[in-house]
Formats: C-alpha cells, structure tokens, sequence
C-alpha cells in the first residue's frame, strides 16, 4: 500500500500542486512514480517521502490523498477522505525522476493553434519522406529539418515547422505511432504533445531552462530530454529530388568557326530619345521649350559641352525620373532633331531613336566591340555615310540653367516683391537705380546662387543724403505698375477674356516693364479679339515686341526657308499682320506661300497668331472660300489637338496660375514649387510620425514596408537623407525575413536608388527581372510577382491607362474622304449591320474625330445626325458610352443643345443602369465628355452633367465609386472646389465604412488617392491622414497574405505618391485656362469669319 | 411517392442515365465539366447552387441548358433576374386584388417562383431584402406564407448566378444558404480556339432554333427518384452512426475532418453546423451518384466549393485541391 495524490487531468490540479509544493516543497525534486488510468484522463502520483506521516501532515490542507493497491492486475484508490474506492481495471506505471516530469497531459477540446510543431518519427521509416513531400507540396519549403539519436540509439528524425498546418498535425495526432507531433508557443524548451497541454507548464520549462535543456512529453506526461540546441537544416538540404524521365544527350564537339556578321541599324518600335547631340545653333533653339518649362522640368535636362573632330558638339542629356512624364517628346519636337536611345541591356550605349542594332549581340561581345567599358558613353550615329560611333571618353554634365542666360520668369516674382519691399520698408532710403535705365531689369542672380531661401535682408546701396523726389517716384510708379499688372492678369488668367482693350492695357504695362515678350503675347490677343481689319497701331507694337522686320527682304527671307523655328515662325507672323493692317500689302506671290505655312496646323506659333494672318489677309482679298477653308483649317487642328501649351499659353498665365491663393498673404515669398514641396514634405513627415506613432519597436514585415513606402514618398521629395534614414534598419535585418518579402525590400530599394538617379525604363525593367529570377523557389517567387504586379511603384511596363494609344480595330473603308463619313456612320450604326459592339462604337468615334478634324461643322453635323439615331443599337452598355461620348464631342463642338442634351441625358442613364458590365468605359466616356464640355461648351454644360452624374446610384459599389471618384474630380477641375469636397468625402467615408469587400475597399480607396491629385495640397493631405489611420480595414484575403497585406500596401503606396505629387494640379489649372481660352478663340473664329462672308 | 422497394431494382440505371445526361451536357461547354458535376449533383441533391463569376462566362447558358434538358412541363420552370428595382411581385406573383378587398393579402403564384419546380435567378444578390426575405423562407423550409399561412412551394432545383458576392450583412444569411458555390472562371486563355468553335456553334443553334441538348439522357423524374433513394436510405440506419459506418470509411471520414478543421482554423473558414450536415449528404450522394457505393477520399472534392465570400471561394478551392492531392 502507498500513498498517493489524485489528479483529475482536468484544471483543478493546478490548484492541487500549487498547495502540495507550497506545503512540501522538497516533493519537487524526488522521484515520483505515476499510475496512469488508460480508461479515462486520471491519474495517481506516489512518492516515497509520500508517506503515512506526511499524508497525514497534508490532509488538513485539503489534497486528494489516497492509498494505492494492486489487487489482481487492479488498481484499487481510496481516498483518505473515505468517498467510497476507485478502481482502475486498464493501467499503466511509469516512474519520473521529479514532479513535473510526474504529471499527465491534459487534452485540450479541439485543435488549438501553436506557433511551432515538431514532428518527430523514425529516420528509418517511410515517414519523413512522406512527410518532406507533404510539406513541400504545402508550399513550406521553410520547414527545418533537426536529427536525434534517442537514448536507445535509435535515429530520430524530426521536422520543425512555424505556423504549422494543421492538416498535418492532425493526420500525425490521429495517424497512430507512427509520427508523434509536439507543439510550443513562444520558444519554450517545452514541445508537448499537440493537442495536449501541462499542467505546470511555467516551472517545467523553469527546469529545463536551468539545464540548458529541451524535452518533447509524451501524452502520459513521460519526459524526453535533449540539449537545447539543435542543429537544424533546411528542409531541401535534407531532399534529394530526382526525376524520372528518359533523357537524351547530345555530347558537342569543340568548333572554332567563327562567322563574320556586319552589324547594322535596322528599324525598331519608336521611343523617347535619352540625349541629343547639338551644335550649338540647335542647343539655342531649346528656348521656346526652357521659357515655358518648370524649373523642375528644367533639372531634369543636363548638358555637356564635347570638342573632338567633328567641331563642339553639345550633349543633351535627359534624366528620366520614374513615374514623371518624359521631356523627350517636347524636346525633339522643338528641335526638329530625333534624339538618340540608351540600348536596352547596355547602359552606355545609343543608337538613333527608331533604330536597333542587327544581329542581337551578347553583352560581352557589344562590350568589346564598342569598347564600351572605356567610354563614358558610346553614340551611334547614323548618316548617309552608314553608321559612325561617337565614343564620348568624358563628360562634365551641368544642369542646363546653367547654360542659359535668361532671365528668372520663375523668380521674378520673388524679386519684384523683395525690391518692393525694400522701398516699403524703409521710407527714409531707397535704392538707386542708374538713372537711364527706368525698369529694374534685374539681372538673374547667377544660377549658381540660387535656389532661393528665405529672402535674404535687402542689400540695397542706401543713399546718406534725402534721395530725391525722382527716384522714389520712380520706384513708387513702378509698384504702381507692377499692382496694375496683377489686378489685369487676375482677370485674364481664368481664361476666356476676349475685351481687347484688357489684354492691350495689360501688354502696354508689360512693355513699360521691360517684359517685351509678354508684352507680344498680350498684343496678339488684343489684335485677335478686337477682329480684322487689324488695328495698324497695335499690329506694329506687336511686331516689334517680338522683333519681327517689315523689309520685303526679310519676309521673302522667311517664306522661302526650308525650315523656321518658332521663333521665326512667330515673326514672319506678326511682320505679315503688321504689313497688311497698315495697309502695306505683300505681293500676292509671297502670300501664296506664306498661306499654306500658316495654315498648317503643326505651325509652331500660337494658333492666335496663326488665324490673325490668316484673317487679316482674306479679310483684305475679300476672299470667301479663301477664309472657309482657312477657317476650317484653323478649327480642324484645334479640334483635333486642342491649344497647345507650348505655344498658346501665355508665360505669364503659368505663373499667375502657380501663385494660386497667395495673393492674400504677401509673406509667402519662396518659389511655389519650393513652397509646395516644402508643404508636402512636411505633411509627408507629420503622416510617418502618425504612422510610427504606435511605436514600431520591432522590425516586422509590415514596419519594413511601411517604412520603404515613406523612404521612396521622401526621395521623391528631395529628402535622401531621410529617406535612407528609414530604410537603413530594414536594410540592416533583411535576413531576418521570409524571401518573398526579402526580395521586395529589394525592389524597394532599388526603386529608391531610381528615384535618386533617375534610370530608364528597360533599367529598371532588368532590375526587376533580376531580382525575380534571383528566386528559385517558384511558389516565393509568384508571392514576389503578386505584388510587383500590382505595385505603382514596382511594376515594369506602361501604365495600363494608355487608352489614347490603343490600337483601334476599326479601319475606315479604303478611298472614303470627308463627305463619305457620314455615310459609314451610318451603315455602321444600322441595326441590320451586325458588327462586334466594340467596332461599332469604335467607328462612330473614328468618323467623329475625322469629321471634327474637317474642321467643317457640316460634315460633323451630317456625322452626328446619323450617328444619333443608332446608338441605342450598340447593346453592350459600356461600348455604347464611348459612342456617346464622342458624339457628345461633337455635338459640343457645333454648340447643338438640343443634341447635347439628349446625349447627356444617354450618357447619365448608361450609368444608372444595372447592366452596365463595368464602370471603366463609363468613366473614360464621362471623362471624354467632360473634357469635350469645357472646351467647346464652357463651364455650363459640364456642369450640369457632372451634376445629374452625382445623383446617379451605380448599380455596383465598385462602380459607384469608380463615378463617384470622376465626378468628383470632374467638379474640382470646373473649379467647384466645394461640391467636389462634399462628394469626395461621401466616397471617403464609403470606401472606409463598412459594407464593402476588400477587394472593392481596396480599388475604392486607389481611386480616391487618384482623384485627390487634382486637389489643393492641404485638404489633399487632410483625406491621407484619414486613410493612414484606418490604413488596417484594408484588408485582404490574398494567398499572399502569409507575408504581407497586398492591399495595406497598395493603398499606402498610392496615398504617399499622390501627396508627393504636385503636377496633376497645376496642370488642370493651366488645362482650365487652355479651355477656356479655346472657347474664346472658337467664337472669334467664326465671327471673322461671318464677317467676311457676310453671315 | 415511391417506395424503396419499387425503386431498387431499376436505381442503378438511372445513375447510369444521370451520368449520361451528365456527360451529354459537357459537350457544349468548354472546360466547365467541374461546374456540370456539381451542377447535376445539386440537382440530385436538391441542394441550391450558386455560380460565381464575371458576366460572360456561361453561367446563365449552363442553366439554361441544363434545365432545358430536363423536359420540363409548361409552368414547372421559373427563370429571372434581378436588379435593386424588382419587386416581390415580380418572382412571387402579384397580389390578388379580388381577394385584397376582402382583407386578405394573397399572392397569384401561378407560373411563379413559388409554383414552379426548377428556378433560375440570376444576379441573385442584387436582390433587395423584401426579396430577399421571402428567399431565405424558401430555402430553409420550402414554404411560402400566404397571408400569414405557410404554403409548401413545389421548388426542387434552385440555380442562381451572381458577378460578385457582395460583403454585405444582410446578404450574408443568403450567402450562407448556399452550401455549394462555385466560381466560373474565363477559359480563354487556355481554350481559345475551343471557345471560338463553341461559340459559333451555339450562335447557329440559336439562329436555326434547334436544341439538341434538351434531348437528355435522364428525365426530372430519374433526377426525383435518386433523391428519394438517398433519402430512404439515409434514413434506413435508424440508430446514429449506421449510416457513417456503412458508407463512410474511417480514414475518408477523417480527412474530411481534418480538411474542414485546416480551412477552419488556417483560413477562417466558417463552416456552420448545419451546413456541415449538408456537406455530409452531398458527399454521399455523389458518392453514390458516381460509383454506387461508400465514400472514396475524392469524393471530399466537394469540399473545395464551401468558401463563402467572393474572395475566400477560390483560396478554398486551392487549398481543398492541396491538400487532397497530399494523398490521404
Ligand atoms: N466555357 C464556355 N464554353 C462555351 N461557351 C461559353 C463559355 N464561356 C462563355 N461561353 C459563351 O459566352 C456567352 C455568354 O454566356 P452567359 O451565359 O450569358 O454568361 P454569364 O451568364 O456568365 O454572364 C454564351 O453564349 C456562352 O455560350
Ligand atoms: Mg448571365
């Protein structure tokens, strides 16, 4: 008979060995042997020190004590407290060398989670491969692999796997002996039978602890022990995979033939150039574009002055920056020159745009070659001659600012308020001018000062004696002006002002001002509006602003070229105006030439300009059919390409533009670009201390990419230090991280350094590629490729929106001319046709475009008149809507009201419709239109669309917000910044309320922080902060999940981008004041024209 | 109603008749044989399916062919679809203004939802709750109320189609009504050319008017008799666990255990008590269905469609494929 202590394996015997210990502590340590009840979860633990003296020692206290016999194979307990004998038929005994090795499992209901398991099973058995294999079908090639030899000698094998599957747990749980399964949450040195938990698991770990050991316990509760540490493999060190398939070889013989190839330029896809090679004439051409270019856009270009055999030769340069449009474009067209581009796969080298090289070579072969390793650059050229290589040895790139000596249109601004100020503030003195030189004409502050901080305290020569009454006249008369200025240019900059007298006031200002091209840019307006004849006067002023001649010389000089730049264009313009309002008529001959130059709507001057000559001078001939067609011309280009920045905006409106909201506070004296940057920078910093708020103590994988997101929002910004100050950390623990999630950081990173320097796009393509195929693992690599695909940052390739160059499938019927449209249209549109929905809506868009590009308004009223009546006939709803929006187009155009309204009213009720398959055409239609509205219509009509679109439900949530997001964006770009908020805060809160699928959330929530680009910074900011909150409804249920929160990252990526965004904006503004200014243009155009043909 | 006895002898043939209306029925489609088995096994089963996917990808032409291939009489068919603005009366018929004078608030469900044997709703969810309600009753009891009183509905087959599986509460109940949900998806990528021939061939039937598919091998009645058997036999047992004991082997029914408690406890599956019943039929009847005897480990296929959010169907449809091919 021995005495013993009962447990229940139920959590009551916590409490029963709290009080054992506490009463005898000693019983810790002493061997206990242990009968288990296999016919229930009990059982008995007896100890020698156990005995009749100490049992009766601990009655008092309460323990389940009893007394233990074998009568016949059974276990007969009876407890101290008499509650009547247990018997145990079916039992087991094992001996523990201290208590907590003494104590059974108890089972836990269910299958609980643990964050690791061990699987252990016979090394020489089936088991671990079927196992091995299991796993690695699971996609856990992450599993680790631990060897054992147990005290028997025996070979264990076991495999240790974090967030186990629980599907394998269970099979090994239920499967018989043949693998045991253990589990541990937080790194314990205690793996328990899984399913199971101890009774004391804190002082059995204690134990083990102190031993620097580990223990796997069995369900009875008996101790395994090994040392703590474990030598662990990676699961695929421990397979060896083998294939089963017949193989073929083909054993090759060593072969020295070499065969000669000649390497040749043959024709490729069309892409930006990268750099430029100019003589110094071409270099000046770059003018019209610098005048008009942000100081931003300007840093982008660099240039390099090279000697060699060909003379000095200039080399323009392009620094690409990710995710900014390309200056390539406008700089070929400006020059006339096509530009060269970088070769993919090698980063020096270039060949003419257009062009590749023939036969594909191996980099190393194209290395040696070309000598590209010695170079810095290697240019092939190409002439009548064949092919040449410029190798350029070395180059010293400066920004070309640098080279231009212009005057700062950008930080005049700035200047004019710094010298007002400095009379402002100091009464007593004044600055003295030479007395000669009535305007400031200040004198750019060289580059190299620049960029302008805080304004500096004025320097001005501060004159001892009264200065005289003279010089504060002046420079009070100057303030005068420059307040005069304002005032003007506040009227005109919302575009649209046709009063001649406003524009030829504020051009005379401008002229006193010394700004003589601004000044021609007033005076065209002013001739254009006042209509022809043309104000001799005023003709002439604008002549000489821009420098034109009225020698027949000269105009014959320019007629007769080969080529002009825009600046010759403009003065052959003006000198004719000037010649024929003053009533000096050049011979007919050279009019007969100089019609057809500016009739061509690819003309480099504004279209201003080019419909003055145009109307004076068939004004003048009295000449109908003369300015029918001229008129046609003029329209058909401004309807096929709209106005152009380039060329009919005015500098200054740019300007103006960009001191949006300043006027109020004269204090604001940093360059806006600055001061918005600045703006951005600060509220980019306050949303990362908000994000990090929390505390990002350790580096898990969501910190990691929160804090790669901001770093590439803070390059973007300028801020590098910063930017790397937040990725060191992640730089520094990279290992610590699964390998999808590794490679990404990698991506990121490498997305940093080209924000910083600025590469290509097939740079940055390669980069990618490297990195994925740097992934053996296919399963890790797809994880990779989920989110670089998705990523705005990360993915390689055009951005899917380039709807402008989709191909069209719809091909006019061969010999069709202008007066045949109508016709297609309308054979198209039948009912009977039977065309592909998509075709059908493609050709009403191709012959409206080719009726509005007519410039005839009969052929786009013939057009529209039988394109209407089929629409209904497109059946597919989202086709329909790009039907209707490009007769919405042209129904804008001829100002048909009663049309408009009927296809707006389509339009509204496409987006009302439930069968509308998705809002994406919809969108892009709505957006047509808009845009179609403001041109043609002015602001009225968009409007009233954008309105009735408001009130529209969506049939989807997907689609409610895609329309949502438009018109909300659509109201902001009208100027109606208030209903604009109301609706983008209703979406907001939709897109973070409840009600919606992630997926849905998650597009919801890119298409807002799409839309808030058009917004002012401040209220842009105020919505990201929000979004940054709530950043965690973003969820997703992405296989990918397992690493990271594809949409989380998304959305953050989206927001940080548009908040470090400040072109969208500023270009609506100047888009806003183009349309307007079409609009105006439109109307002169066709009162000229009645005039002369006497409508 | 039949009697087990009068059913067994001639039970085998028609599995054999199912099976080749079954495979009849493919031919028509492109890779859509996974959505026909199940679409037969609910028809069987008597178990509502819902077909998840993009506009355009045969949804409502697999419906459509399908119930047209089971000879159906005038009225036996109800087919319609839904958007926010359908009213009751549109599904269960308009009210009865006779009757209304008189107080009572009656529906004439004739050639209605109510009174029909095989439905088809398409774009179920968009739905509003008015609809939705009276839905729900439908499909949990088979009755219908008329004027406070239930009505038994004839309703046998119900088929419904929806783009998207929106994450709304009150949709929930609806969603969660469907034990079975499948996702279609676009073929093609893959069967480019297939589709091609297959759409020009459906587009020559619709022009001549000529449906060879209605000429199935199996009538409604075969479909009716086997889900009789089934129930027959289900309830033959009598004492619990019979049933699992003869058709059930241990090991198959452990791995569904462990496949349910994987997607459970991995993937936050849910799978509610009844539904789990439910599963347990189906499994069986396709078990039976397609080899006349006990359960085999593949037939827990059937496991890979009870992914409930729009989201969450094809993370269990891969998974369930995953684990099974771990081979038991
Ligand atoms: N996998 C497919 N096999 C054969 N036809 C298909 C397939 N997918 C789509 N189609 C054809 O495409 C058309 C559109 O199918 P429909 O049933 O209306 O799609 P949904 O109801 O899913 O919007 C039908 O004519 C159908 O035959
Ligand atoms: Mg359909």
């Amino acid at each position: 008979m021995r005495y013993c202590l009962l447990l229940t394996g139920t959590a009551s015997d916590g409490a029963t060995l709290a009080v054992l210990l506490e009463a005898a502590p000693f019983l810790a340590e002493r061997t206990w042997s242990v009968m288990l009840d296999m016919s229930g979860p009990g059982s008995a633990i007896a100890c020698e020190a156990l005995d009749a003296v100490l049992a009766d020692r601990l009655m008092p206290r309460g323990l389940p004590l009893a007394t233990a016999a074998e009568e016949d194979e059974t276990l007969v307990l009876r407890p101290l407290r008499g509650e009547g004998q247990v018997r145990w038929s079916w039992w087991k005994q094992r001996s523990a060398p201290r208590l907590v090795e003494a104590l059974r499992l108890r089972r836990v209901p269910g299958e609980p989670l643990v964050e690791e398991a061990l699987f252990v099973m016979r090394s020489d058995s089936e088991a671990p491969r079927r196992l091995l294999e299991r796993l690695l079908l699971l996609g856990r090639s992450d599993a680790q692999v631990v060897s054992f030899v147990d005290e028997a000698g025996a070979g264990r094998f076991a495999v240790k796997v974090k967030a186990p599957p629980i599907y394998l747990m269970m099979a090994a749980r239920d499967g018989g002996d043949e693998v045991a399964v253990y589990g541990r949450n937080g790194g314990s040195p205690l793996w328990v039978a899984w399913s199971f938990e101890h009774a004391s698991p804190g002082p059995a770990a204690a134990s083990l602890a102190r031993t620097n050991q580990a223990a796997l316990v069995d369900r009875d509760g008996a101790w395994l022990r090994t040392s703590a540490e474990w030598r662990v493999r990676a699961i695929l060190d421990a397979v060896a995979p083998e294939l089963e398939a017949p193989r073929v070889a083909l054993t090759s013989i060593a072969s020295e033939v070499r065969f000669r190839v000649p390497i040749r330029l043959a024709p490729a896809a069309m892409v930006d150039p990268d750099l430029w090679l100019l003589t110094s004439e071409q270099l000046l051409e770059l003018e019209p574009l610098i005048e008009v270019s942000t100081s931003d856009e300007l840093s982008r270009l660099t240039v390099g002055r090279l000697t060699g055999a060909d003379g000095t030769v200039y080399l323009l340069r392009e620094r690409v920056r990710p995710g900014v449009p390309r200056m390539a474009g406008r700089v070929s067209d400006t020059l006339g020159v096509p530009g060269y581009s970088q070769v993919a796969g090698a980063d020096n080298l270039y060949v003419p745009t257009g062009r590749r090289l023939m036969p594909v070579l191996r980099r190393d072969d194209l290395r040696a070659l070309l000598g590209l390793e010695r170079a810095h650059a290697v240019v092939i050229t190409e002439d009548r001659d064949g092919p040449r290589v410029v190798t350029i040895a070395a180059v010293d790139e400066q920004p070309l600012q640098r080279w231009i000596d212009y005057v700062a249109t950008d930080r005049r601004l700035e200047l004019d308020k710094l010298l007002e100020r400095s009379v402002f503030e100091f009464p007593e003195v004044t600055i003295e001018w030479p007395k000669e030189v009535r305007q400031p004409a200040p004198k750019k502050p060289g580059p190299r000062e620049a960029p302008i901080k805080r304004a500096p305290p004025p320097k001005p020569k501060v004159v001892e004696e009264v200065a005289s009454a003279v010089d504060f006249d002046a420079a009070a008369h100057l303030r005068a002006l420059r307040e005069q200025v304002r005032t003007l240019e506040r009227r005109v900059v919302a575009g649209g002002c046709d009063e001649p007298e406003v524009w030829q006031e504020l051009g005379e200002i401008k002229a006193e001002l010394g700004e003589g091209d601004e000044a021609a840019d007033c005076f065209e307006m002013a001739l254009l509006h006042a209509g022809p004849p043309y104000d001799a006067r005023l003709a002439e002023r604008l002549m000489v602003a821009i420098r034109g001649s009225d020698s027949d010389d000269a105009l014959t000089e320019w007629v007769v070229a080969d080529r002009r730049t825009p600046a010759e264009a403009s003065r052959l313009g003006a000198s004719l105006v000037a010649r024929v309002a003053a009533q000096r008529f050049p011979a007919d001959e050279l009019m007969q030439l100089a019609l057809p130059i500016f009739a061509d709507p690819r003309l480099p001057v504004s279209r201003r300009l080019a419909w003055a000559v145009l109307a004076g001078w068939h004004r003048h001939a009295r000449d109908r059919l003369g300015v029918t067609r001229a008129k046609e011309a003029i329209l058909g280009g401004i309807n096929e390409r709209g106005l152009s920045e380039l060329h009919d905006l005015p500098r200054f409106v740019r300007h103006a533009l960009a001191r949006e909201g300043e006027d109020a506070s004269e204090e604001t004296s940093e360059a806006r670009a600055d001061r918005l940057q600045q703006g951005q920078l600060i509220a980019l910093e306050a949303m990362w201390h908000e994000a990090v708020h929390a505390g990002l103590p350790d580096m898990d994988a969501p910190t990691a990419f929160l804090r790669l997101i901001f770093a590439v929002g803070f390059a973007r910004l300028g801020a590098r230090g910063l930017a790397h100050e937040l990725v060191a950390p992640v730089e520094l623990e990279l290992d610590v991280h699964e390998i999808p999630n590794r490679a990404l950081f990698r991506l990121y990173m490498a997305r940093l350094a080209h924000e910083s320097s600025g590469g290509s796009a097939e740079v940055w393509a390669a980069e990618v590629a490297r990195t994925v195929e740097g992934i053996r693992e296919p399963r890790a690599q797809q994880a990779v490729l989920w989110l670089q695909k998705r990523s705005m940052w990360l993915r390689t390739g055009p951005v899917e929106e380039a709807a402008a160059s989709r191909a069209t499938r719809f091909k006019l019927p061969p010999g069709v001319d202008v007066s045949g449209l109508a016709e297609v249209v309308a054979r198209e549109v039948s009912a009977g046709a039977r065309s592909f929905d998509y075709l059908i809506a493609e050709a009403v868009d191709v012959c409206v475009r080719r009726a509005l590009a007519s410039g005839s308004d009969a052929v786009v009223a013939e057009v529209l008149a039988n394109a209407e009546p089929g629409l209904a006939n497109i059946q597919i709803l989202s086709h329909r809507a790009e039907a209707v929006a490009a007769c919405i187009h042209g129904a804008a155009s001829l100002g048909d009201d009663a049309m408009l309204g009927r296809l707006l009213e389509a339009l509204v009720n496409i987006a009302r419709s439930d069968k509308l398959g998705s809002a994406r055409e919809l969108v892009r239609a709505t957006q047509r239109g808009l845009a179609a509205l403001r041109r043609f219509g002015g602001l009225e009509p968009a409007r009233a669309l954008l309105e009735a679109l408001a009130r529209v439900h969506a049939y989807t949530s997907g689609d409610q917000i895609a329309l949502s997001a438009t018109v909300a964006t659509g109201f902001v770009q009208i100027g109606e910044e208030r209903v604009a908020d109301e609706v983008l805060d209703t979406l907001c809160t939709q897109v973070l309320g409840n009600g919606l699928d992630y997926v849905t959330r998650a597009q919801g929530g890119l298409a807002v922080a799409q839309a808030l680009r058009h917004w002012p910074n401040s209220p842009r900011v105020e919505r990201f902060r929000r979004f940054v909150a709530k950043l965690p409804v973003f969820r997703d249920t992405f296989t990918t999940s397992r690493y990271y929160d594809t949409h989380k990252i998304l959305i953050l990526e989206s927001v940080v981008d548009s908040l470090a965004d400040s072109r969208t904006r500023h270009s609506d503004r100047v888009q806003g004041f183009l349309d307007q200014e079409e609009h105006a243009l439109r109307r002169r155009i066709v009162t000229d024209w009645s005039a002369v043909c006497g409508r | 109603m039949w009697t087990l006895e009068e059913l067994e002898p001639e039970i085998d043939d028609i599995r054999t008749r199912i099976q080749q209306h079954r495979r009849g029925l493919k031919e028509y489609f492109v890779a859509r044989d996974e959505e026909i088995d199940l679409a037969i096994l609910c028809a069987v089963a008597q178990e509502p399916l819902l077909l998840v996917g993009p506009p355009g990808t045969a949804k409502s032409d697999l419906v459509v062919k399908l119930t047209e291939s089971l000879g159906l009489g005038a009225g036996d068919y109800f087919e319609y679809m839904l958007t926010k603005f359908t009213e009751p009366s549109e599904i269960l018929g308009p009210i009865d203004i006779a009757v209304l004078k008189e107080g009572r608030y009656l529906r004439r469900t004739r050639g209605m939802l109510p009174d029909c044997r095989v439905a088809f709703l398409d774009e179920i969810f968009k739905s509003n709750s008015a609809i939705l309600n009276t839905l729900l009753t439908i499909l949990n009891e088979r009755k219908f109320y008329q004027d406070g009183q239930p009505t038994p509905v004839r309703l046998v087959m119900l088929f419904a189609a929806t783009n998207d599986i929106p994450d709304q509460s009150e949709l929930e109940a609806m969603a969660d009504r469907f034990i079975l949900k499948i996702e279609t998806k676009p073929v093609k990528d893959r069967h480019f050319e297939e589709l091609i021939d297959a759409g020009v061939m459906n587009e020559s039937y619709r022009a001549s008017g000529h449906k060879p598919w209605t000429r199935g091998a199996a009538s409604l009645d075969d479909f009716l008799k086997l889900k009789r058997f089934m129930d027959l036999s289900f309830g033959m047992g009598r004492e619990p666990g019979r049933d699992r004991a003869q058709w059930f082997p241990r090991p198959v029914f452990a791995e569904m255990r462990r496949i349910v408690r994987a997607l459970e406890t991995e993937d936050k599956v849910m799978v509610s008590d009844r539904k789990l019943v439910k599963l347990y039929k189906v499994i069986r009847t396709q078990a039976f269905l397609n080899h006349g005897g006990a359960v085999q480990t593949s037939d827990l296929n059937l496991l890979a469609y009870v992914g409930n959010r729009r989201d969450e169907i094809p993370v269990v449809a891969s998974k369930v494929k995953a684990l099974l091919g771990l081979g038991g």
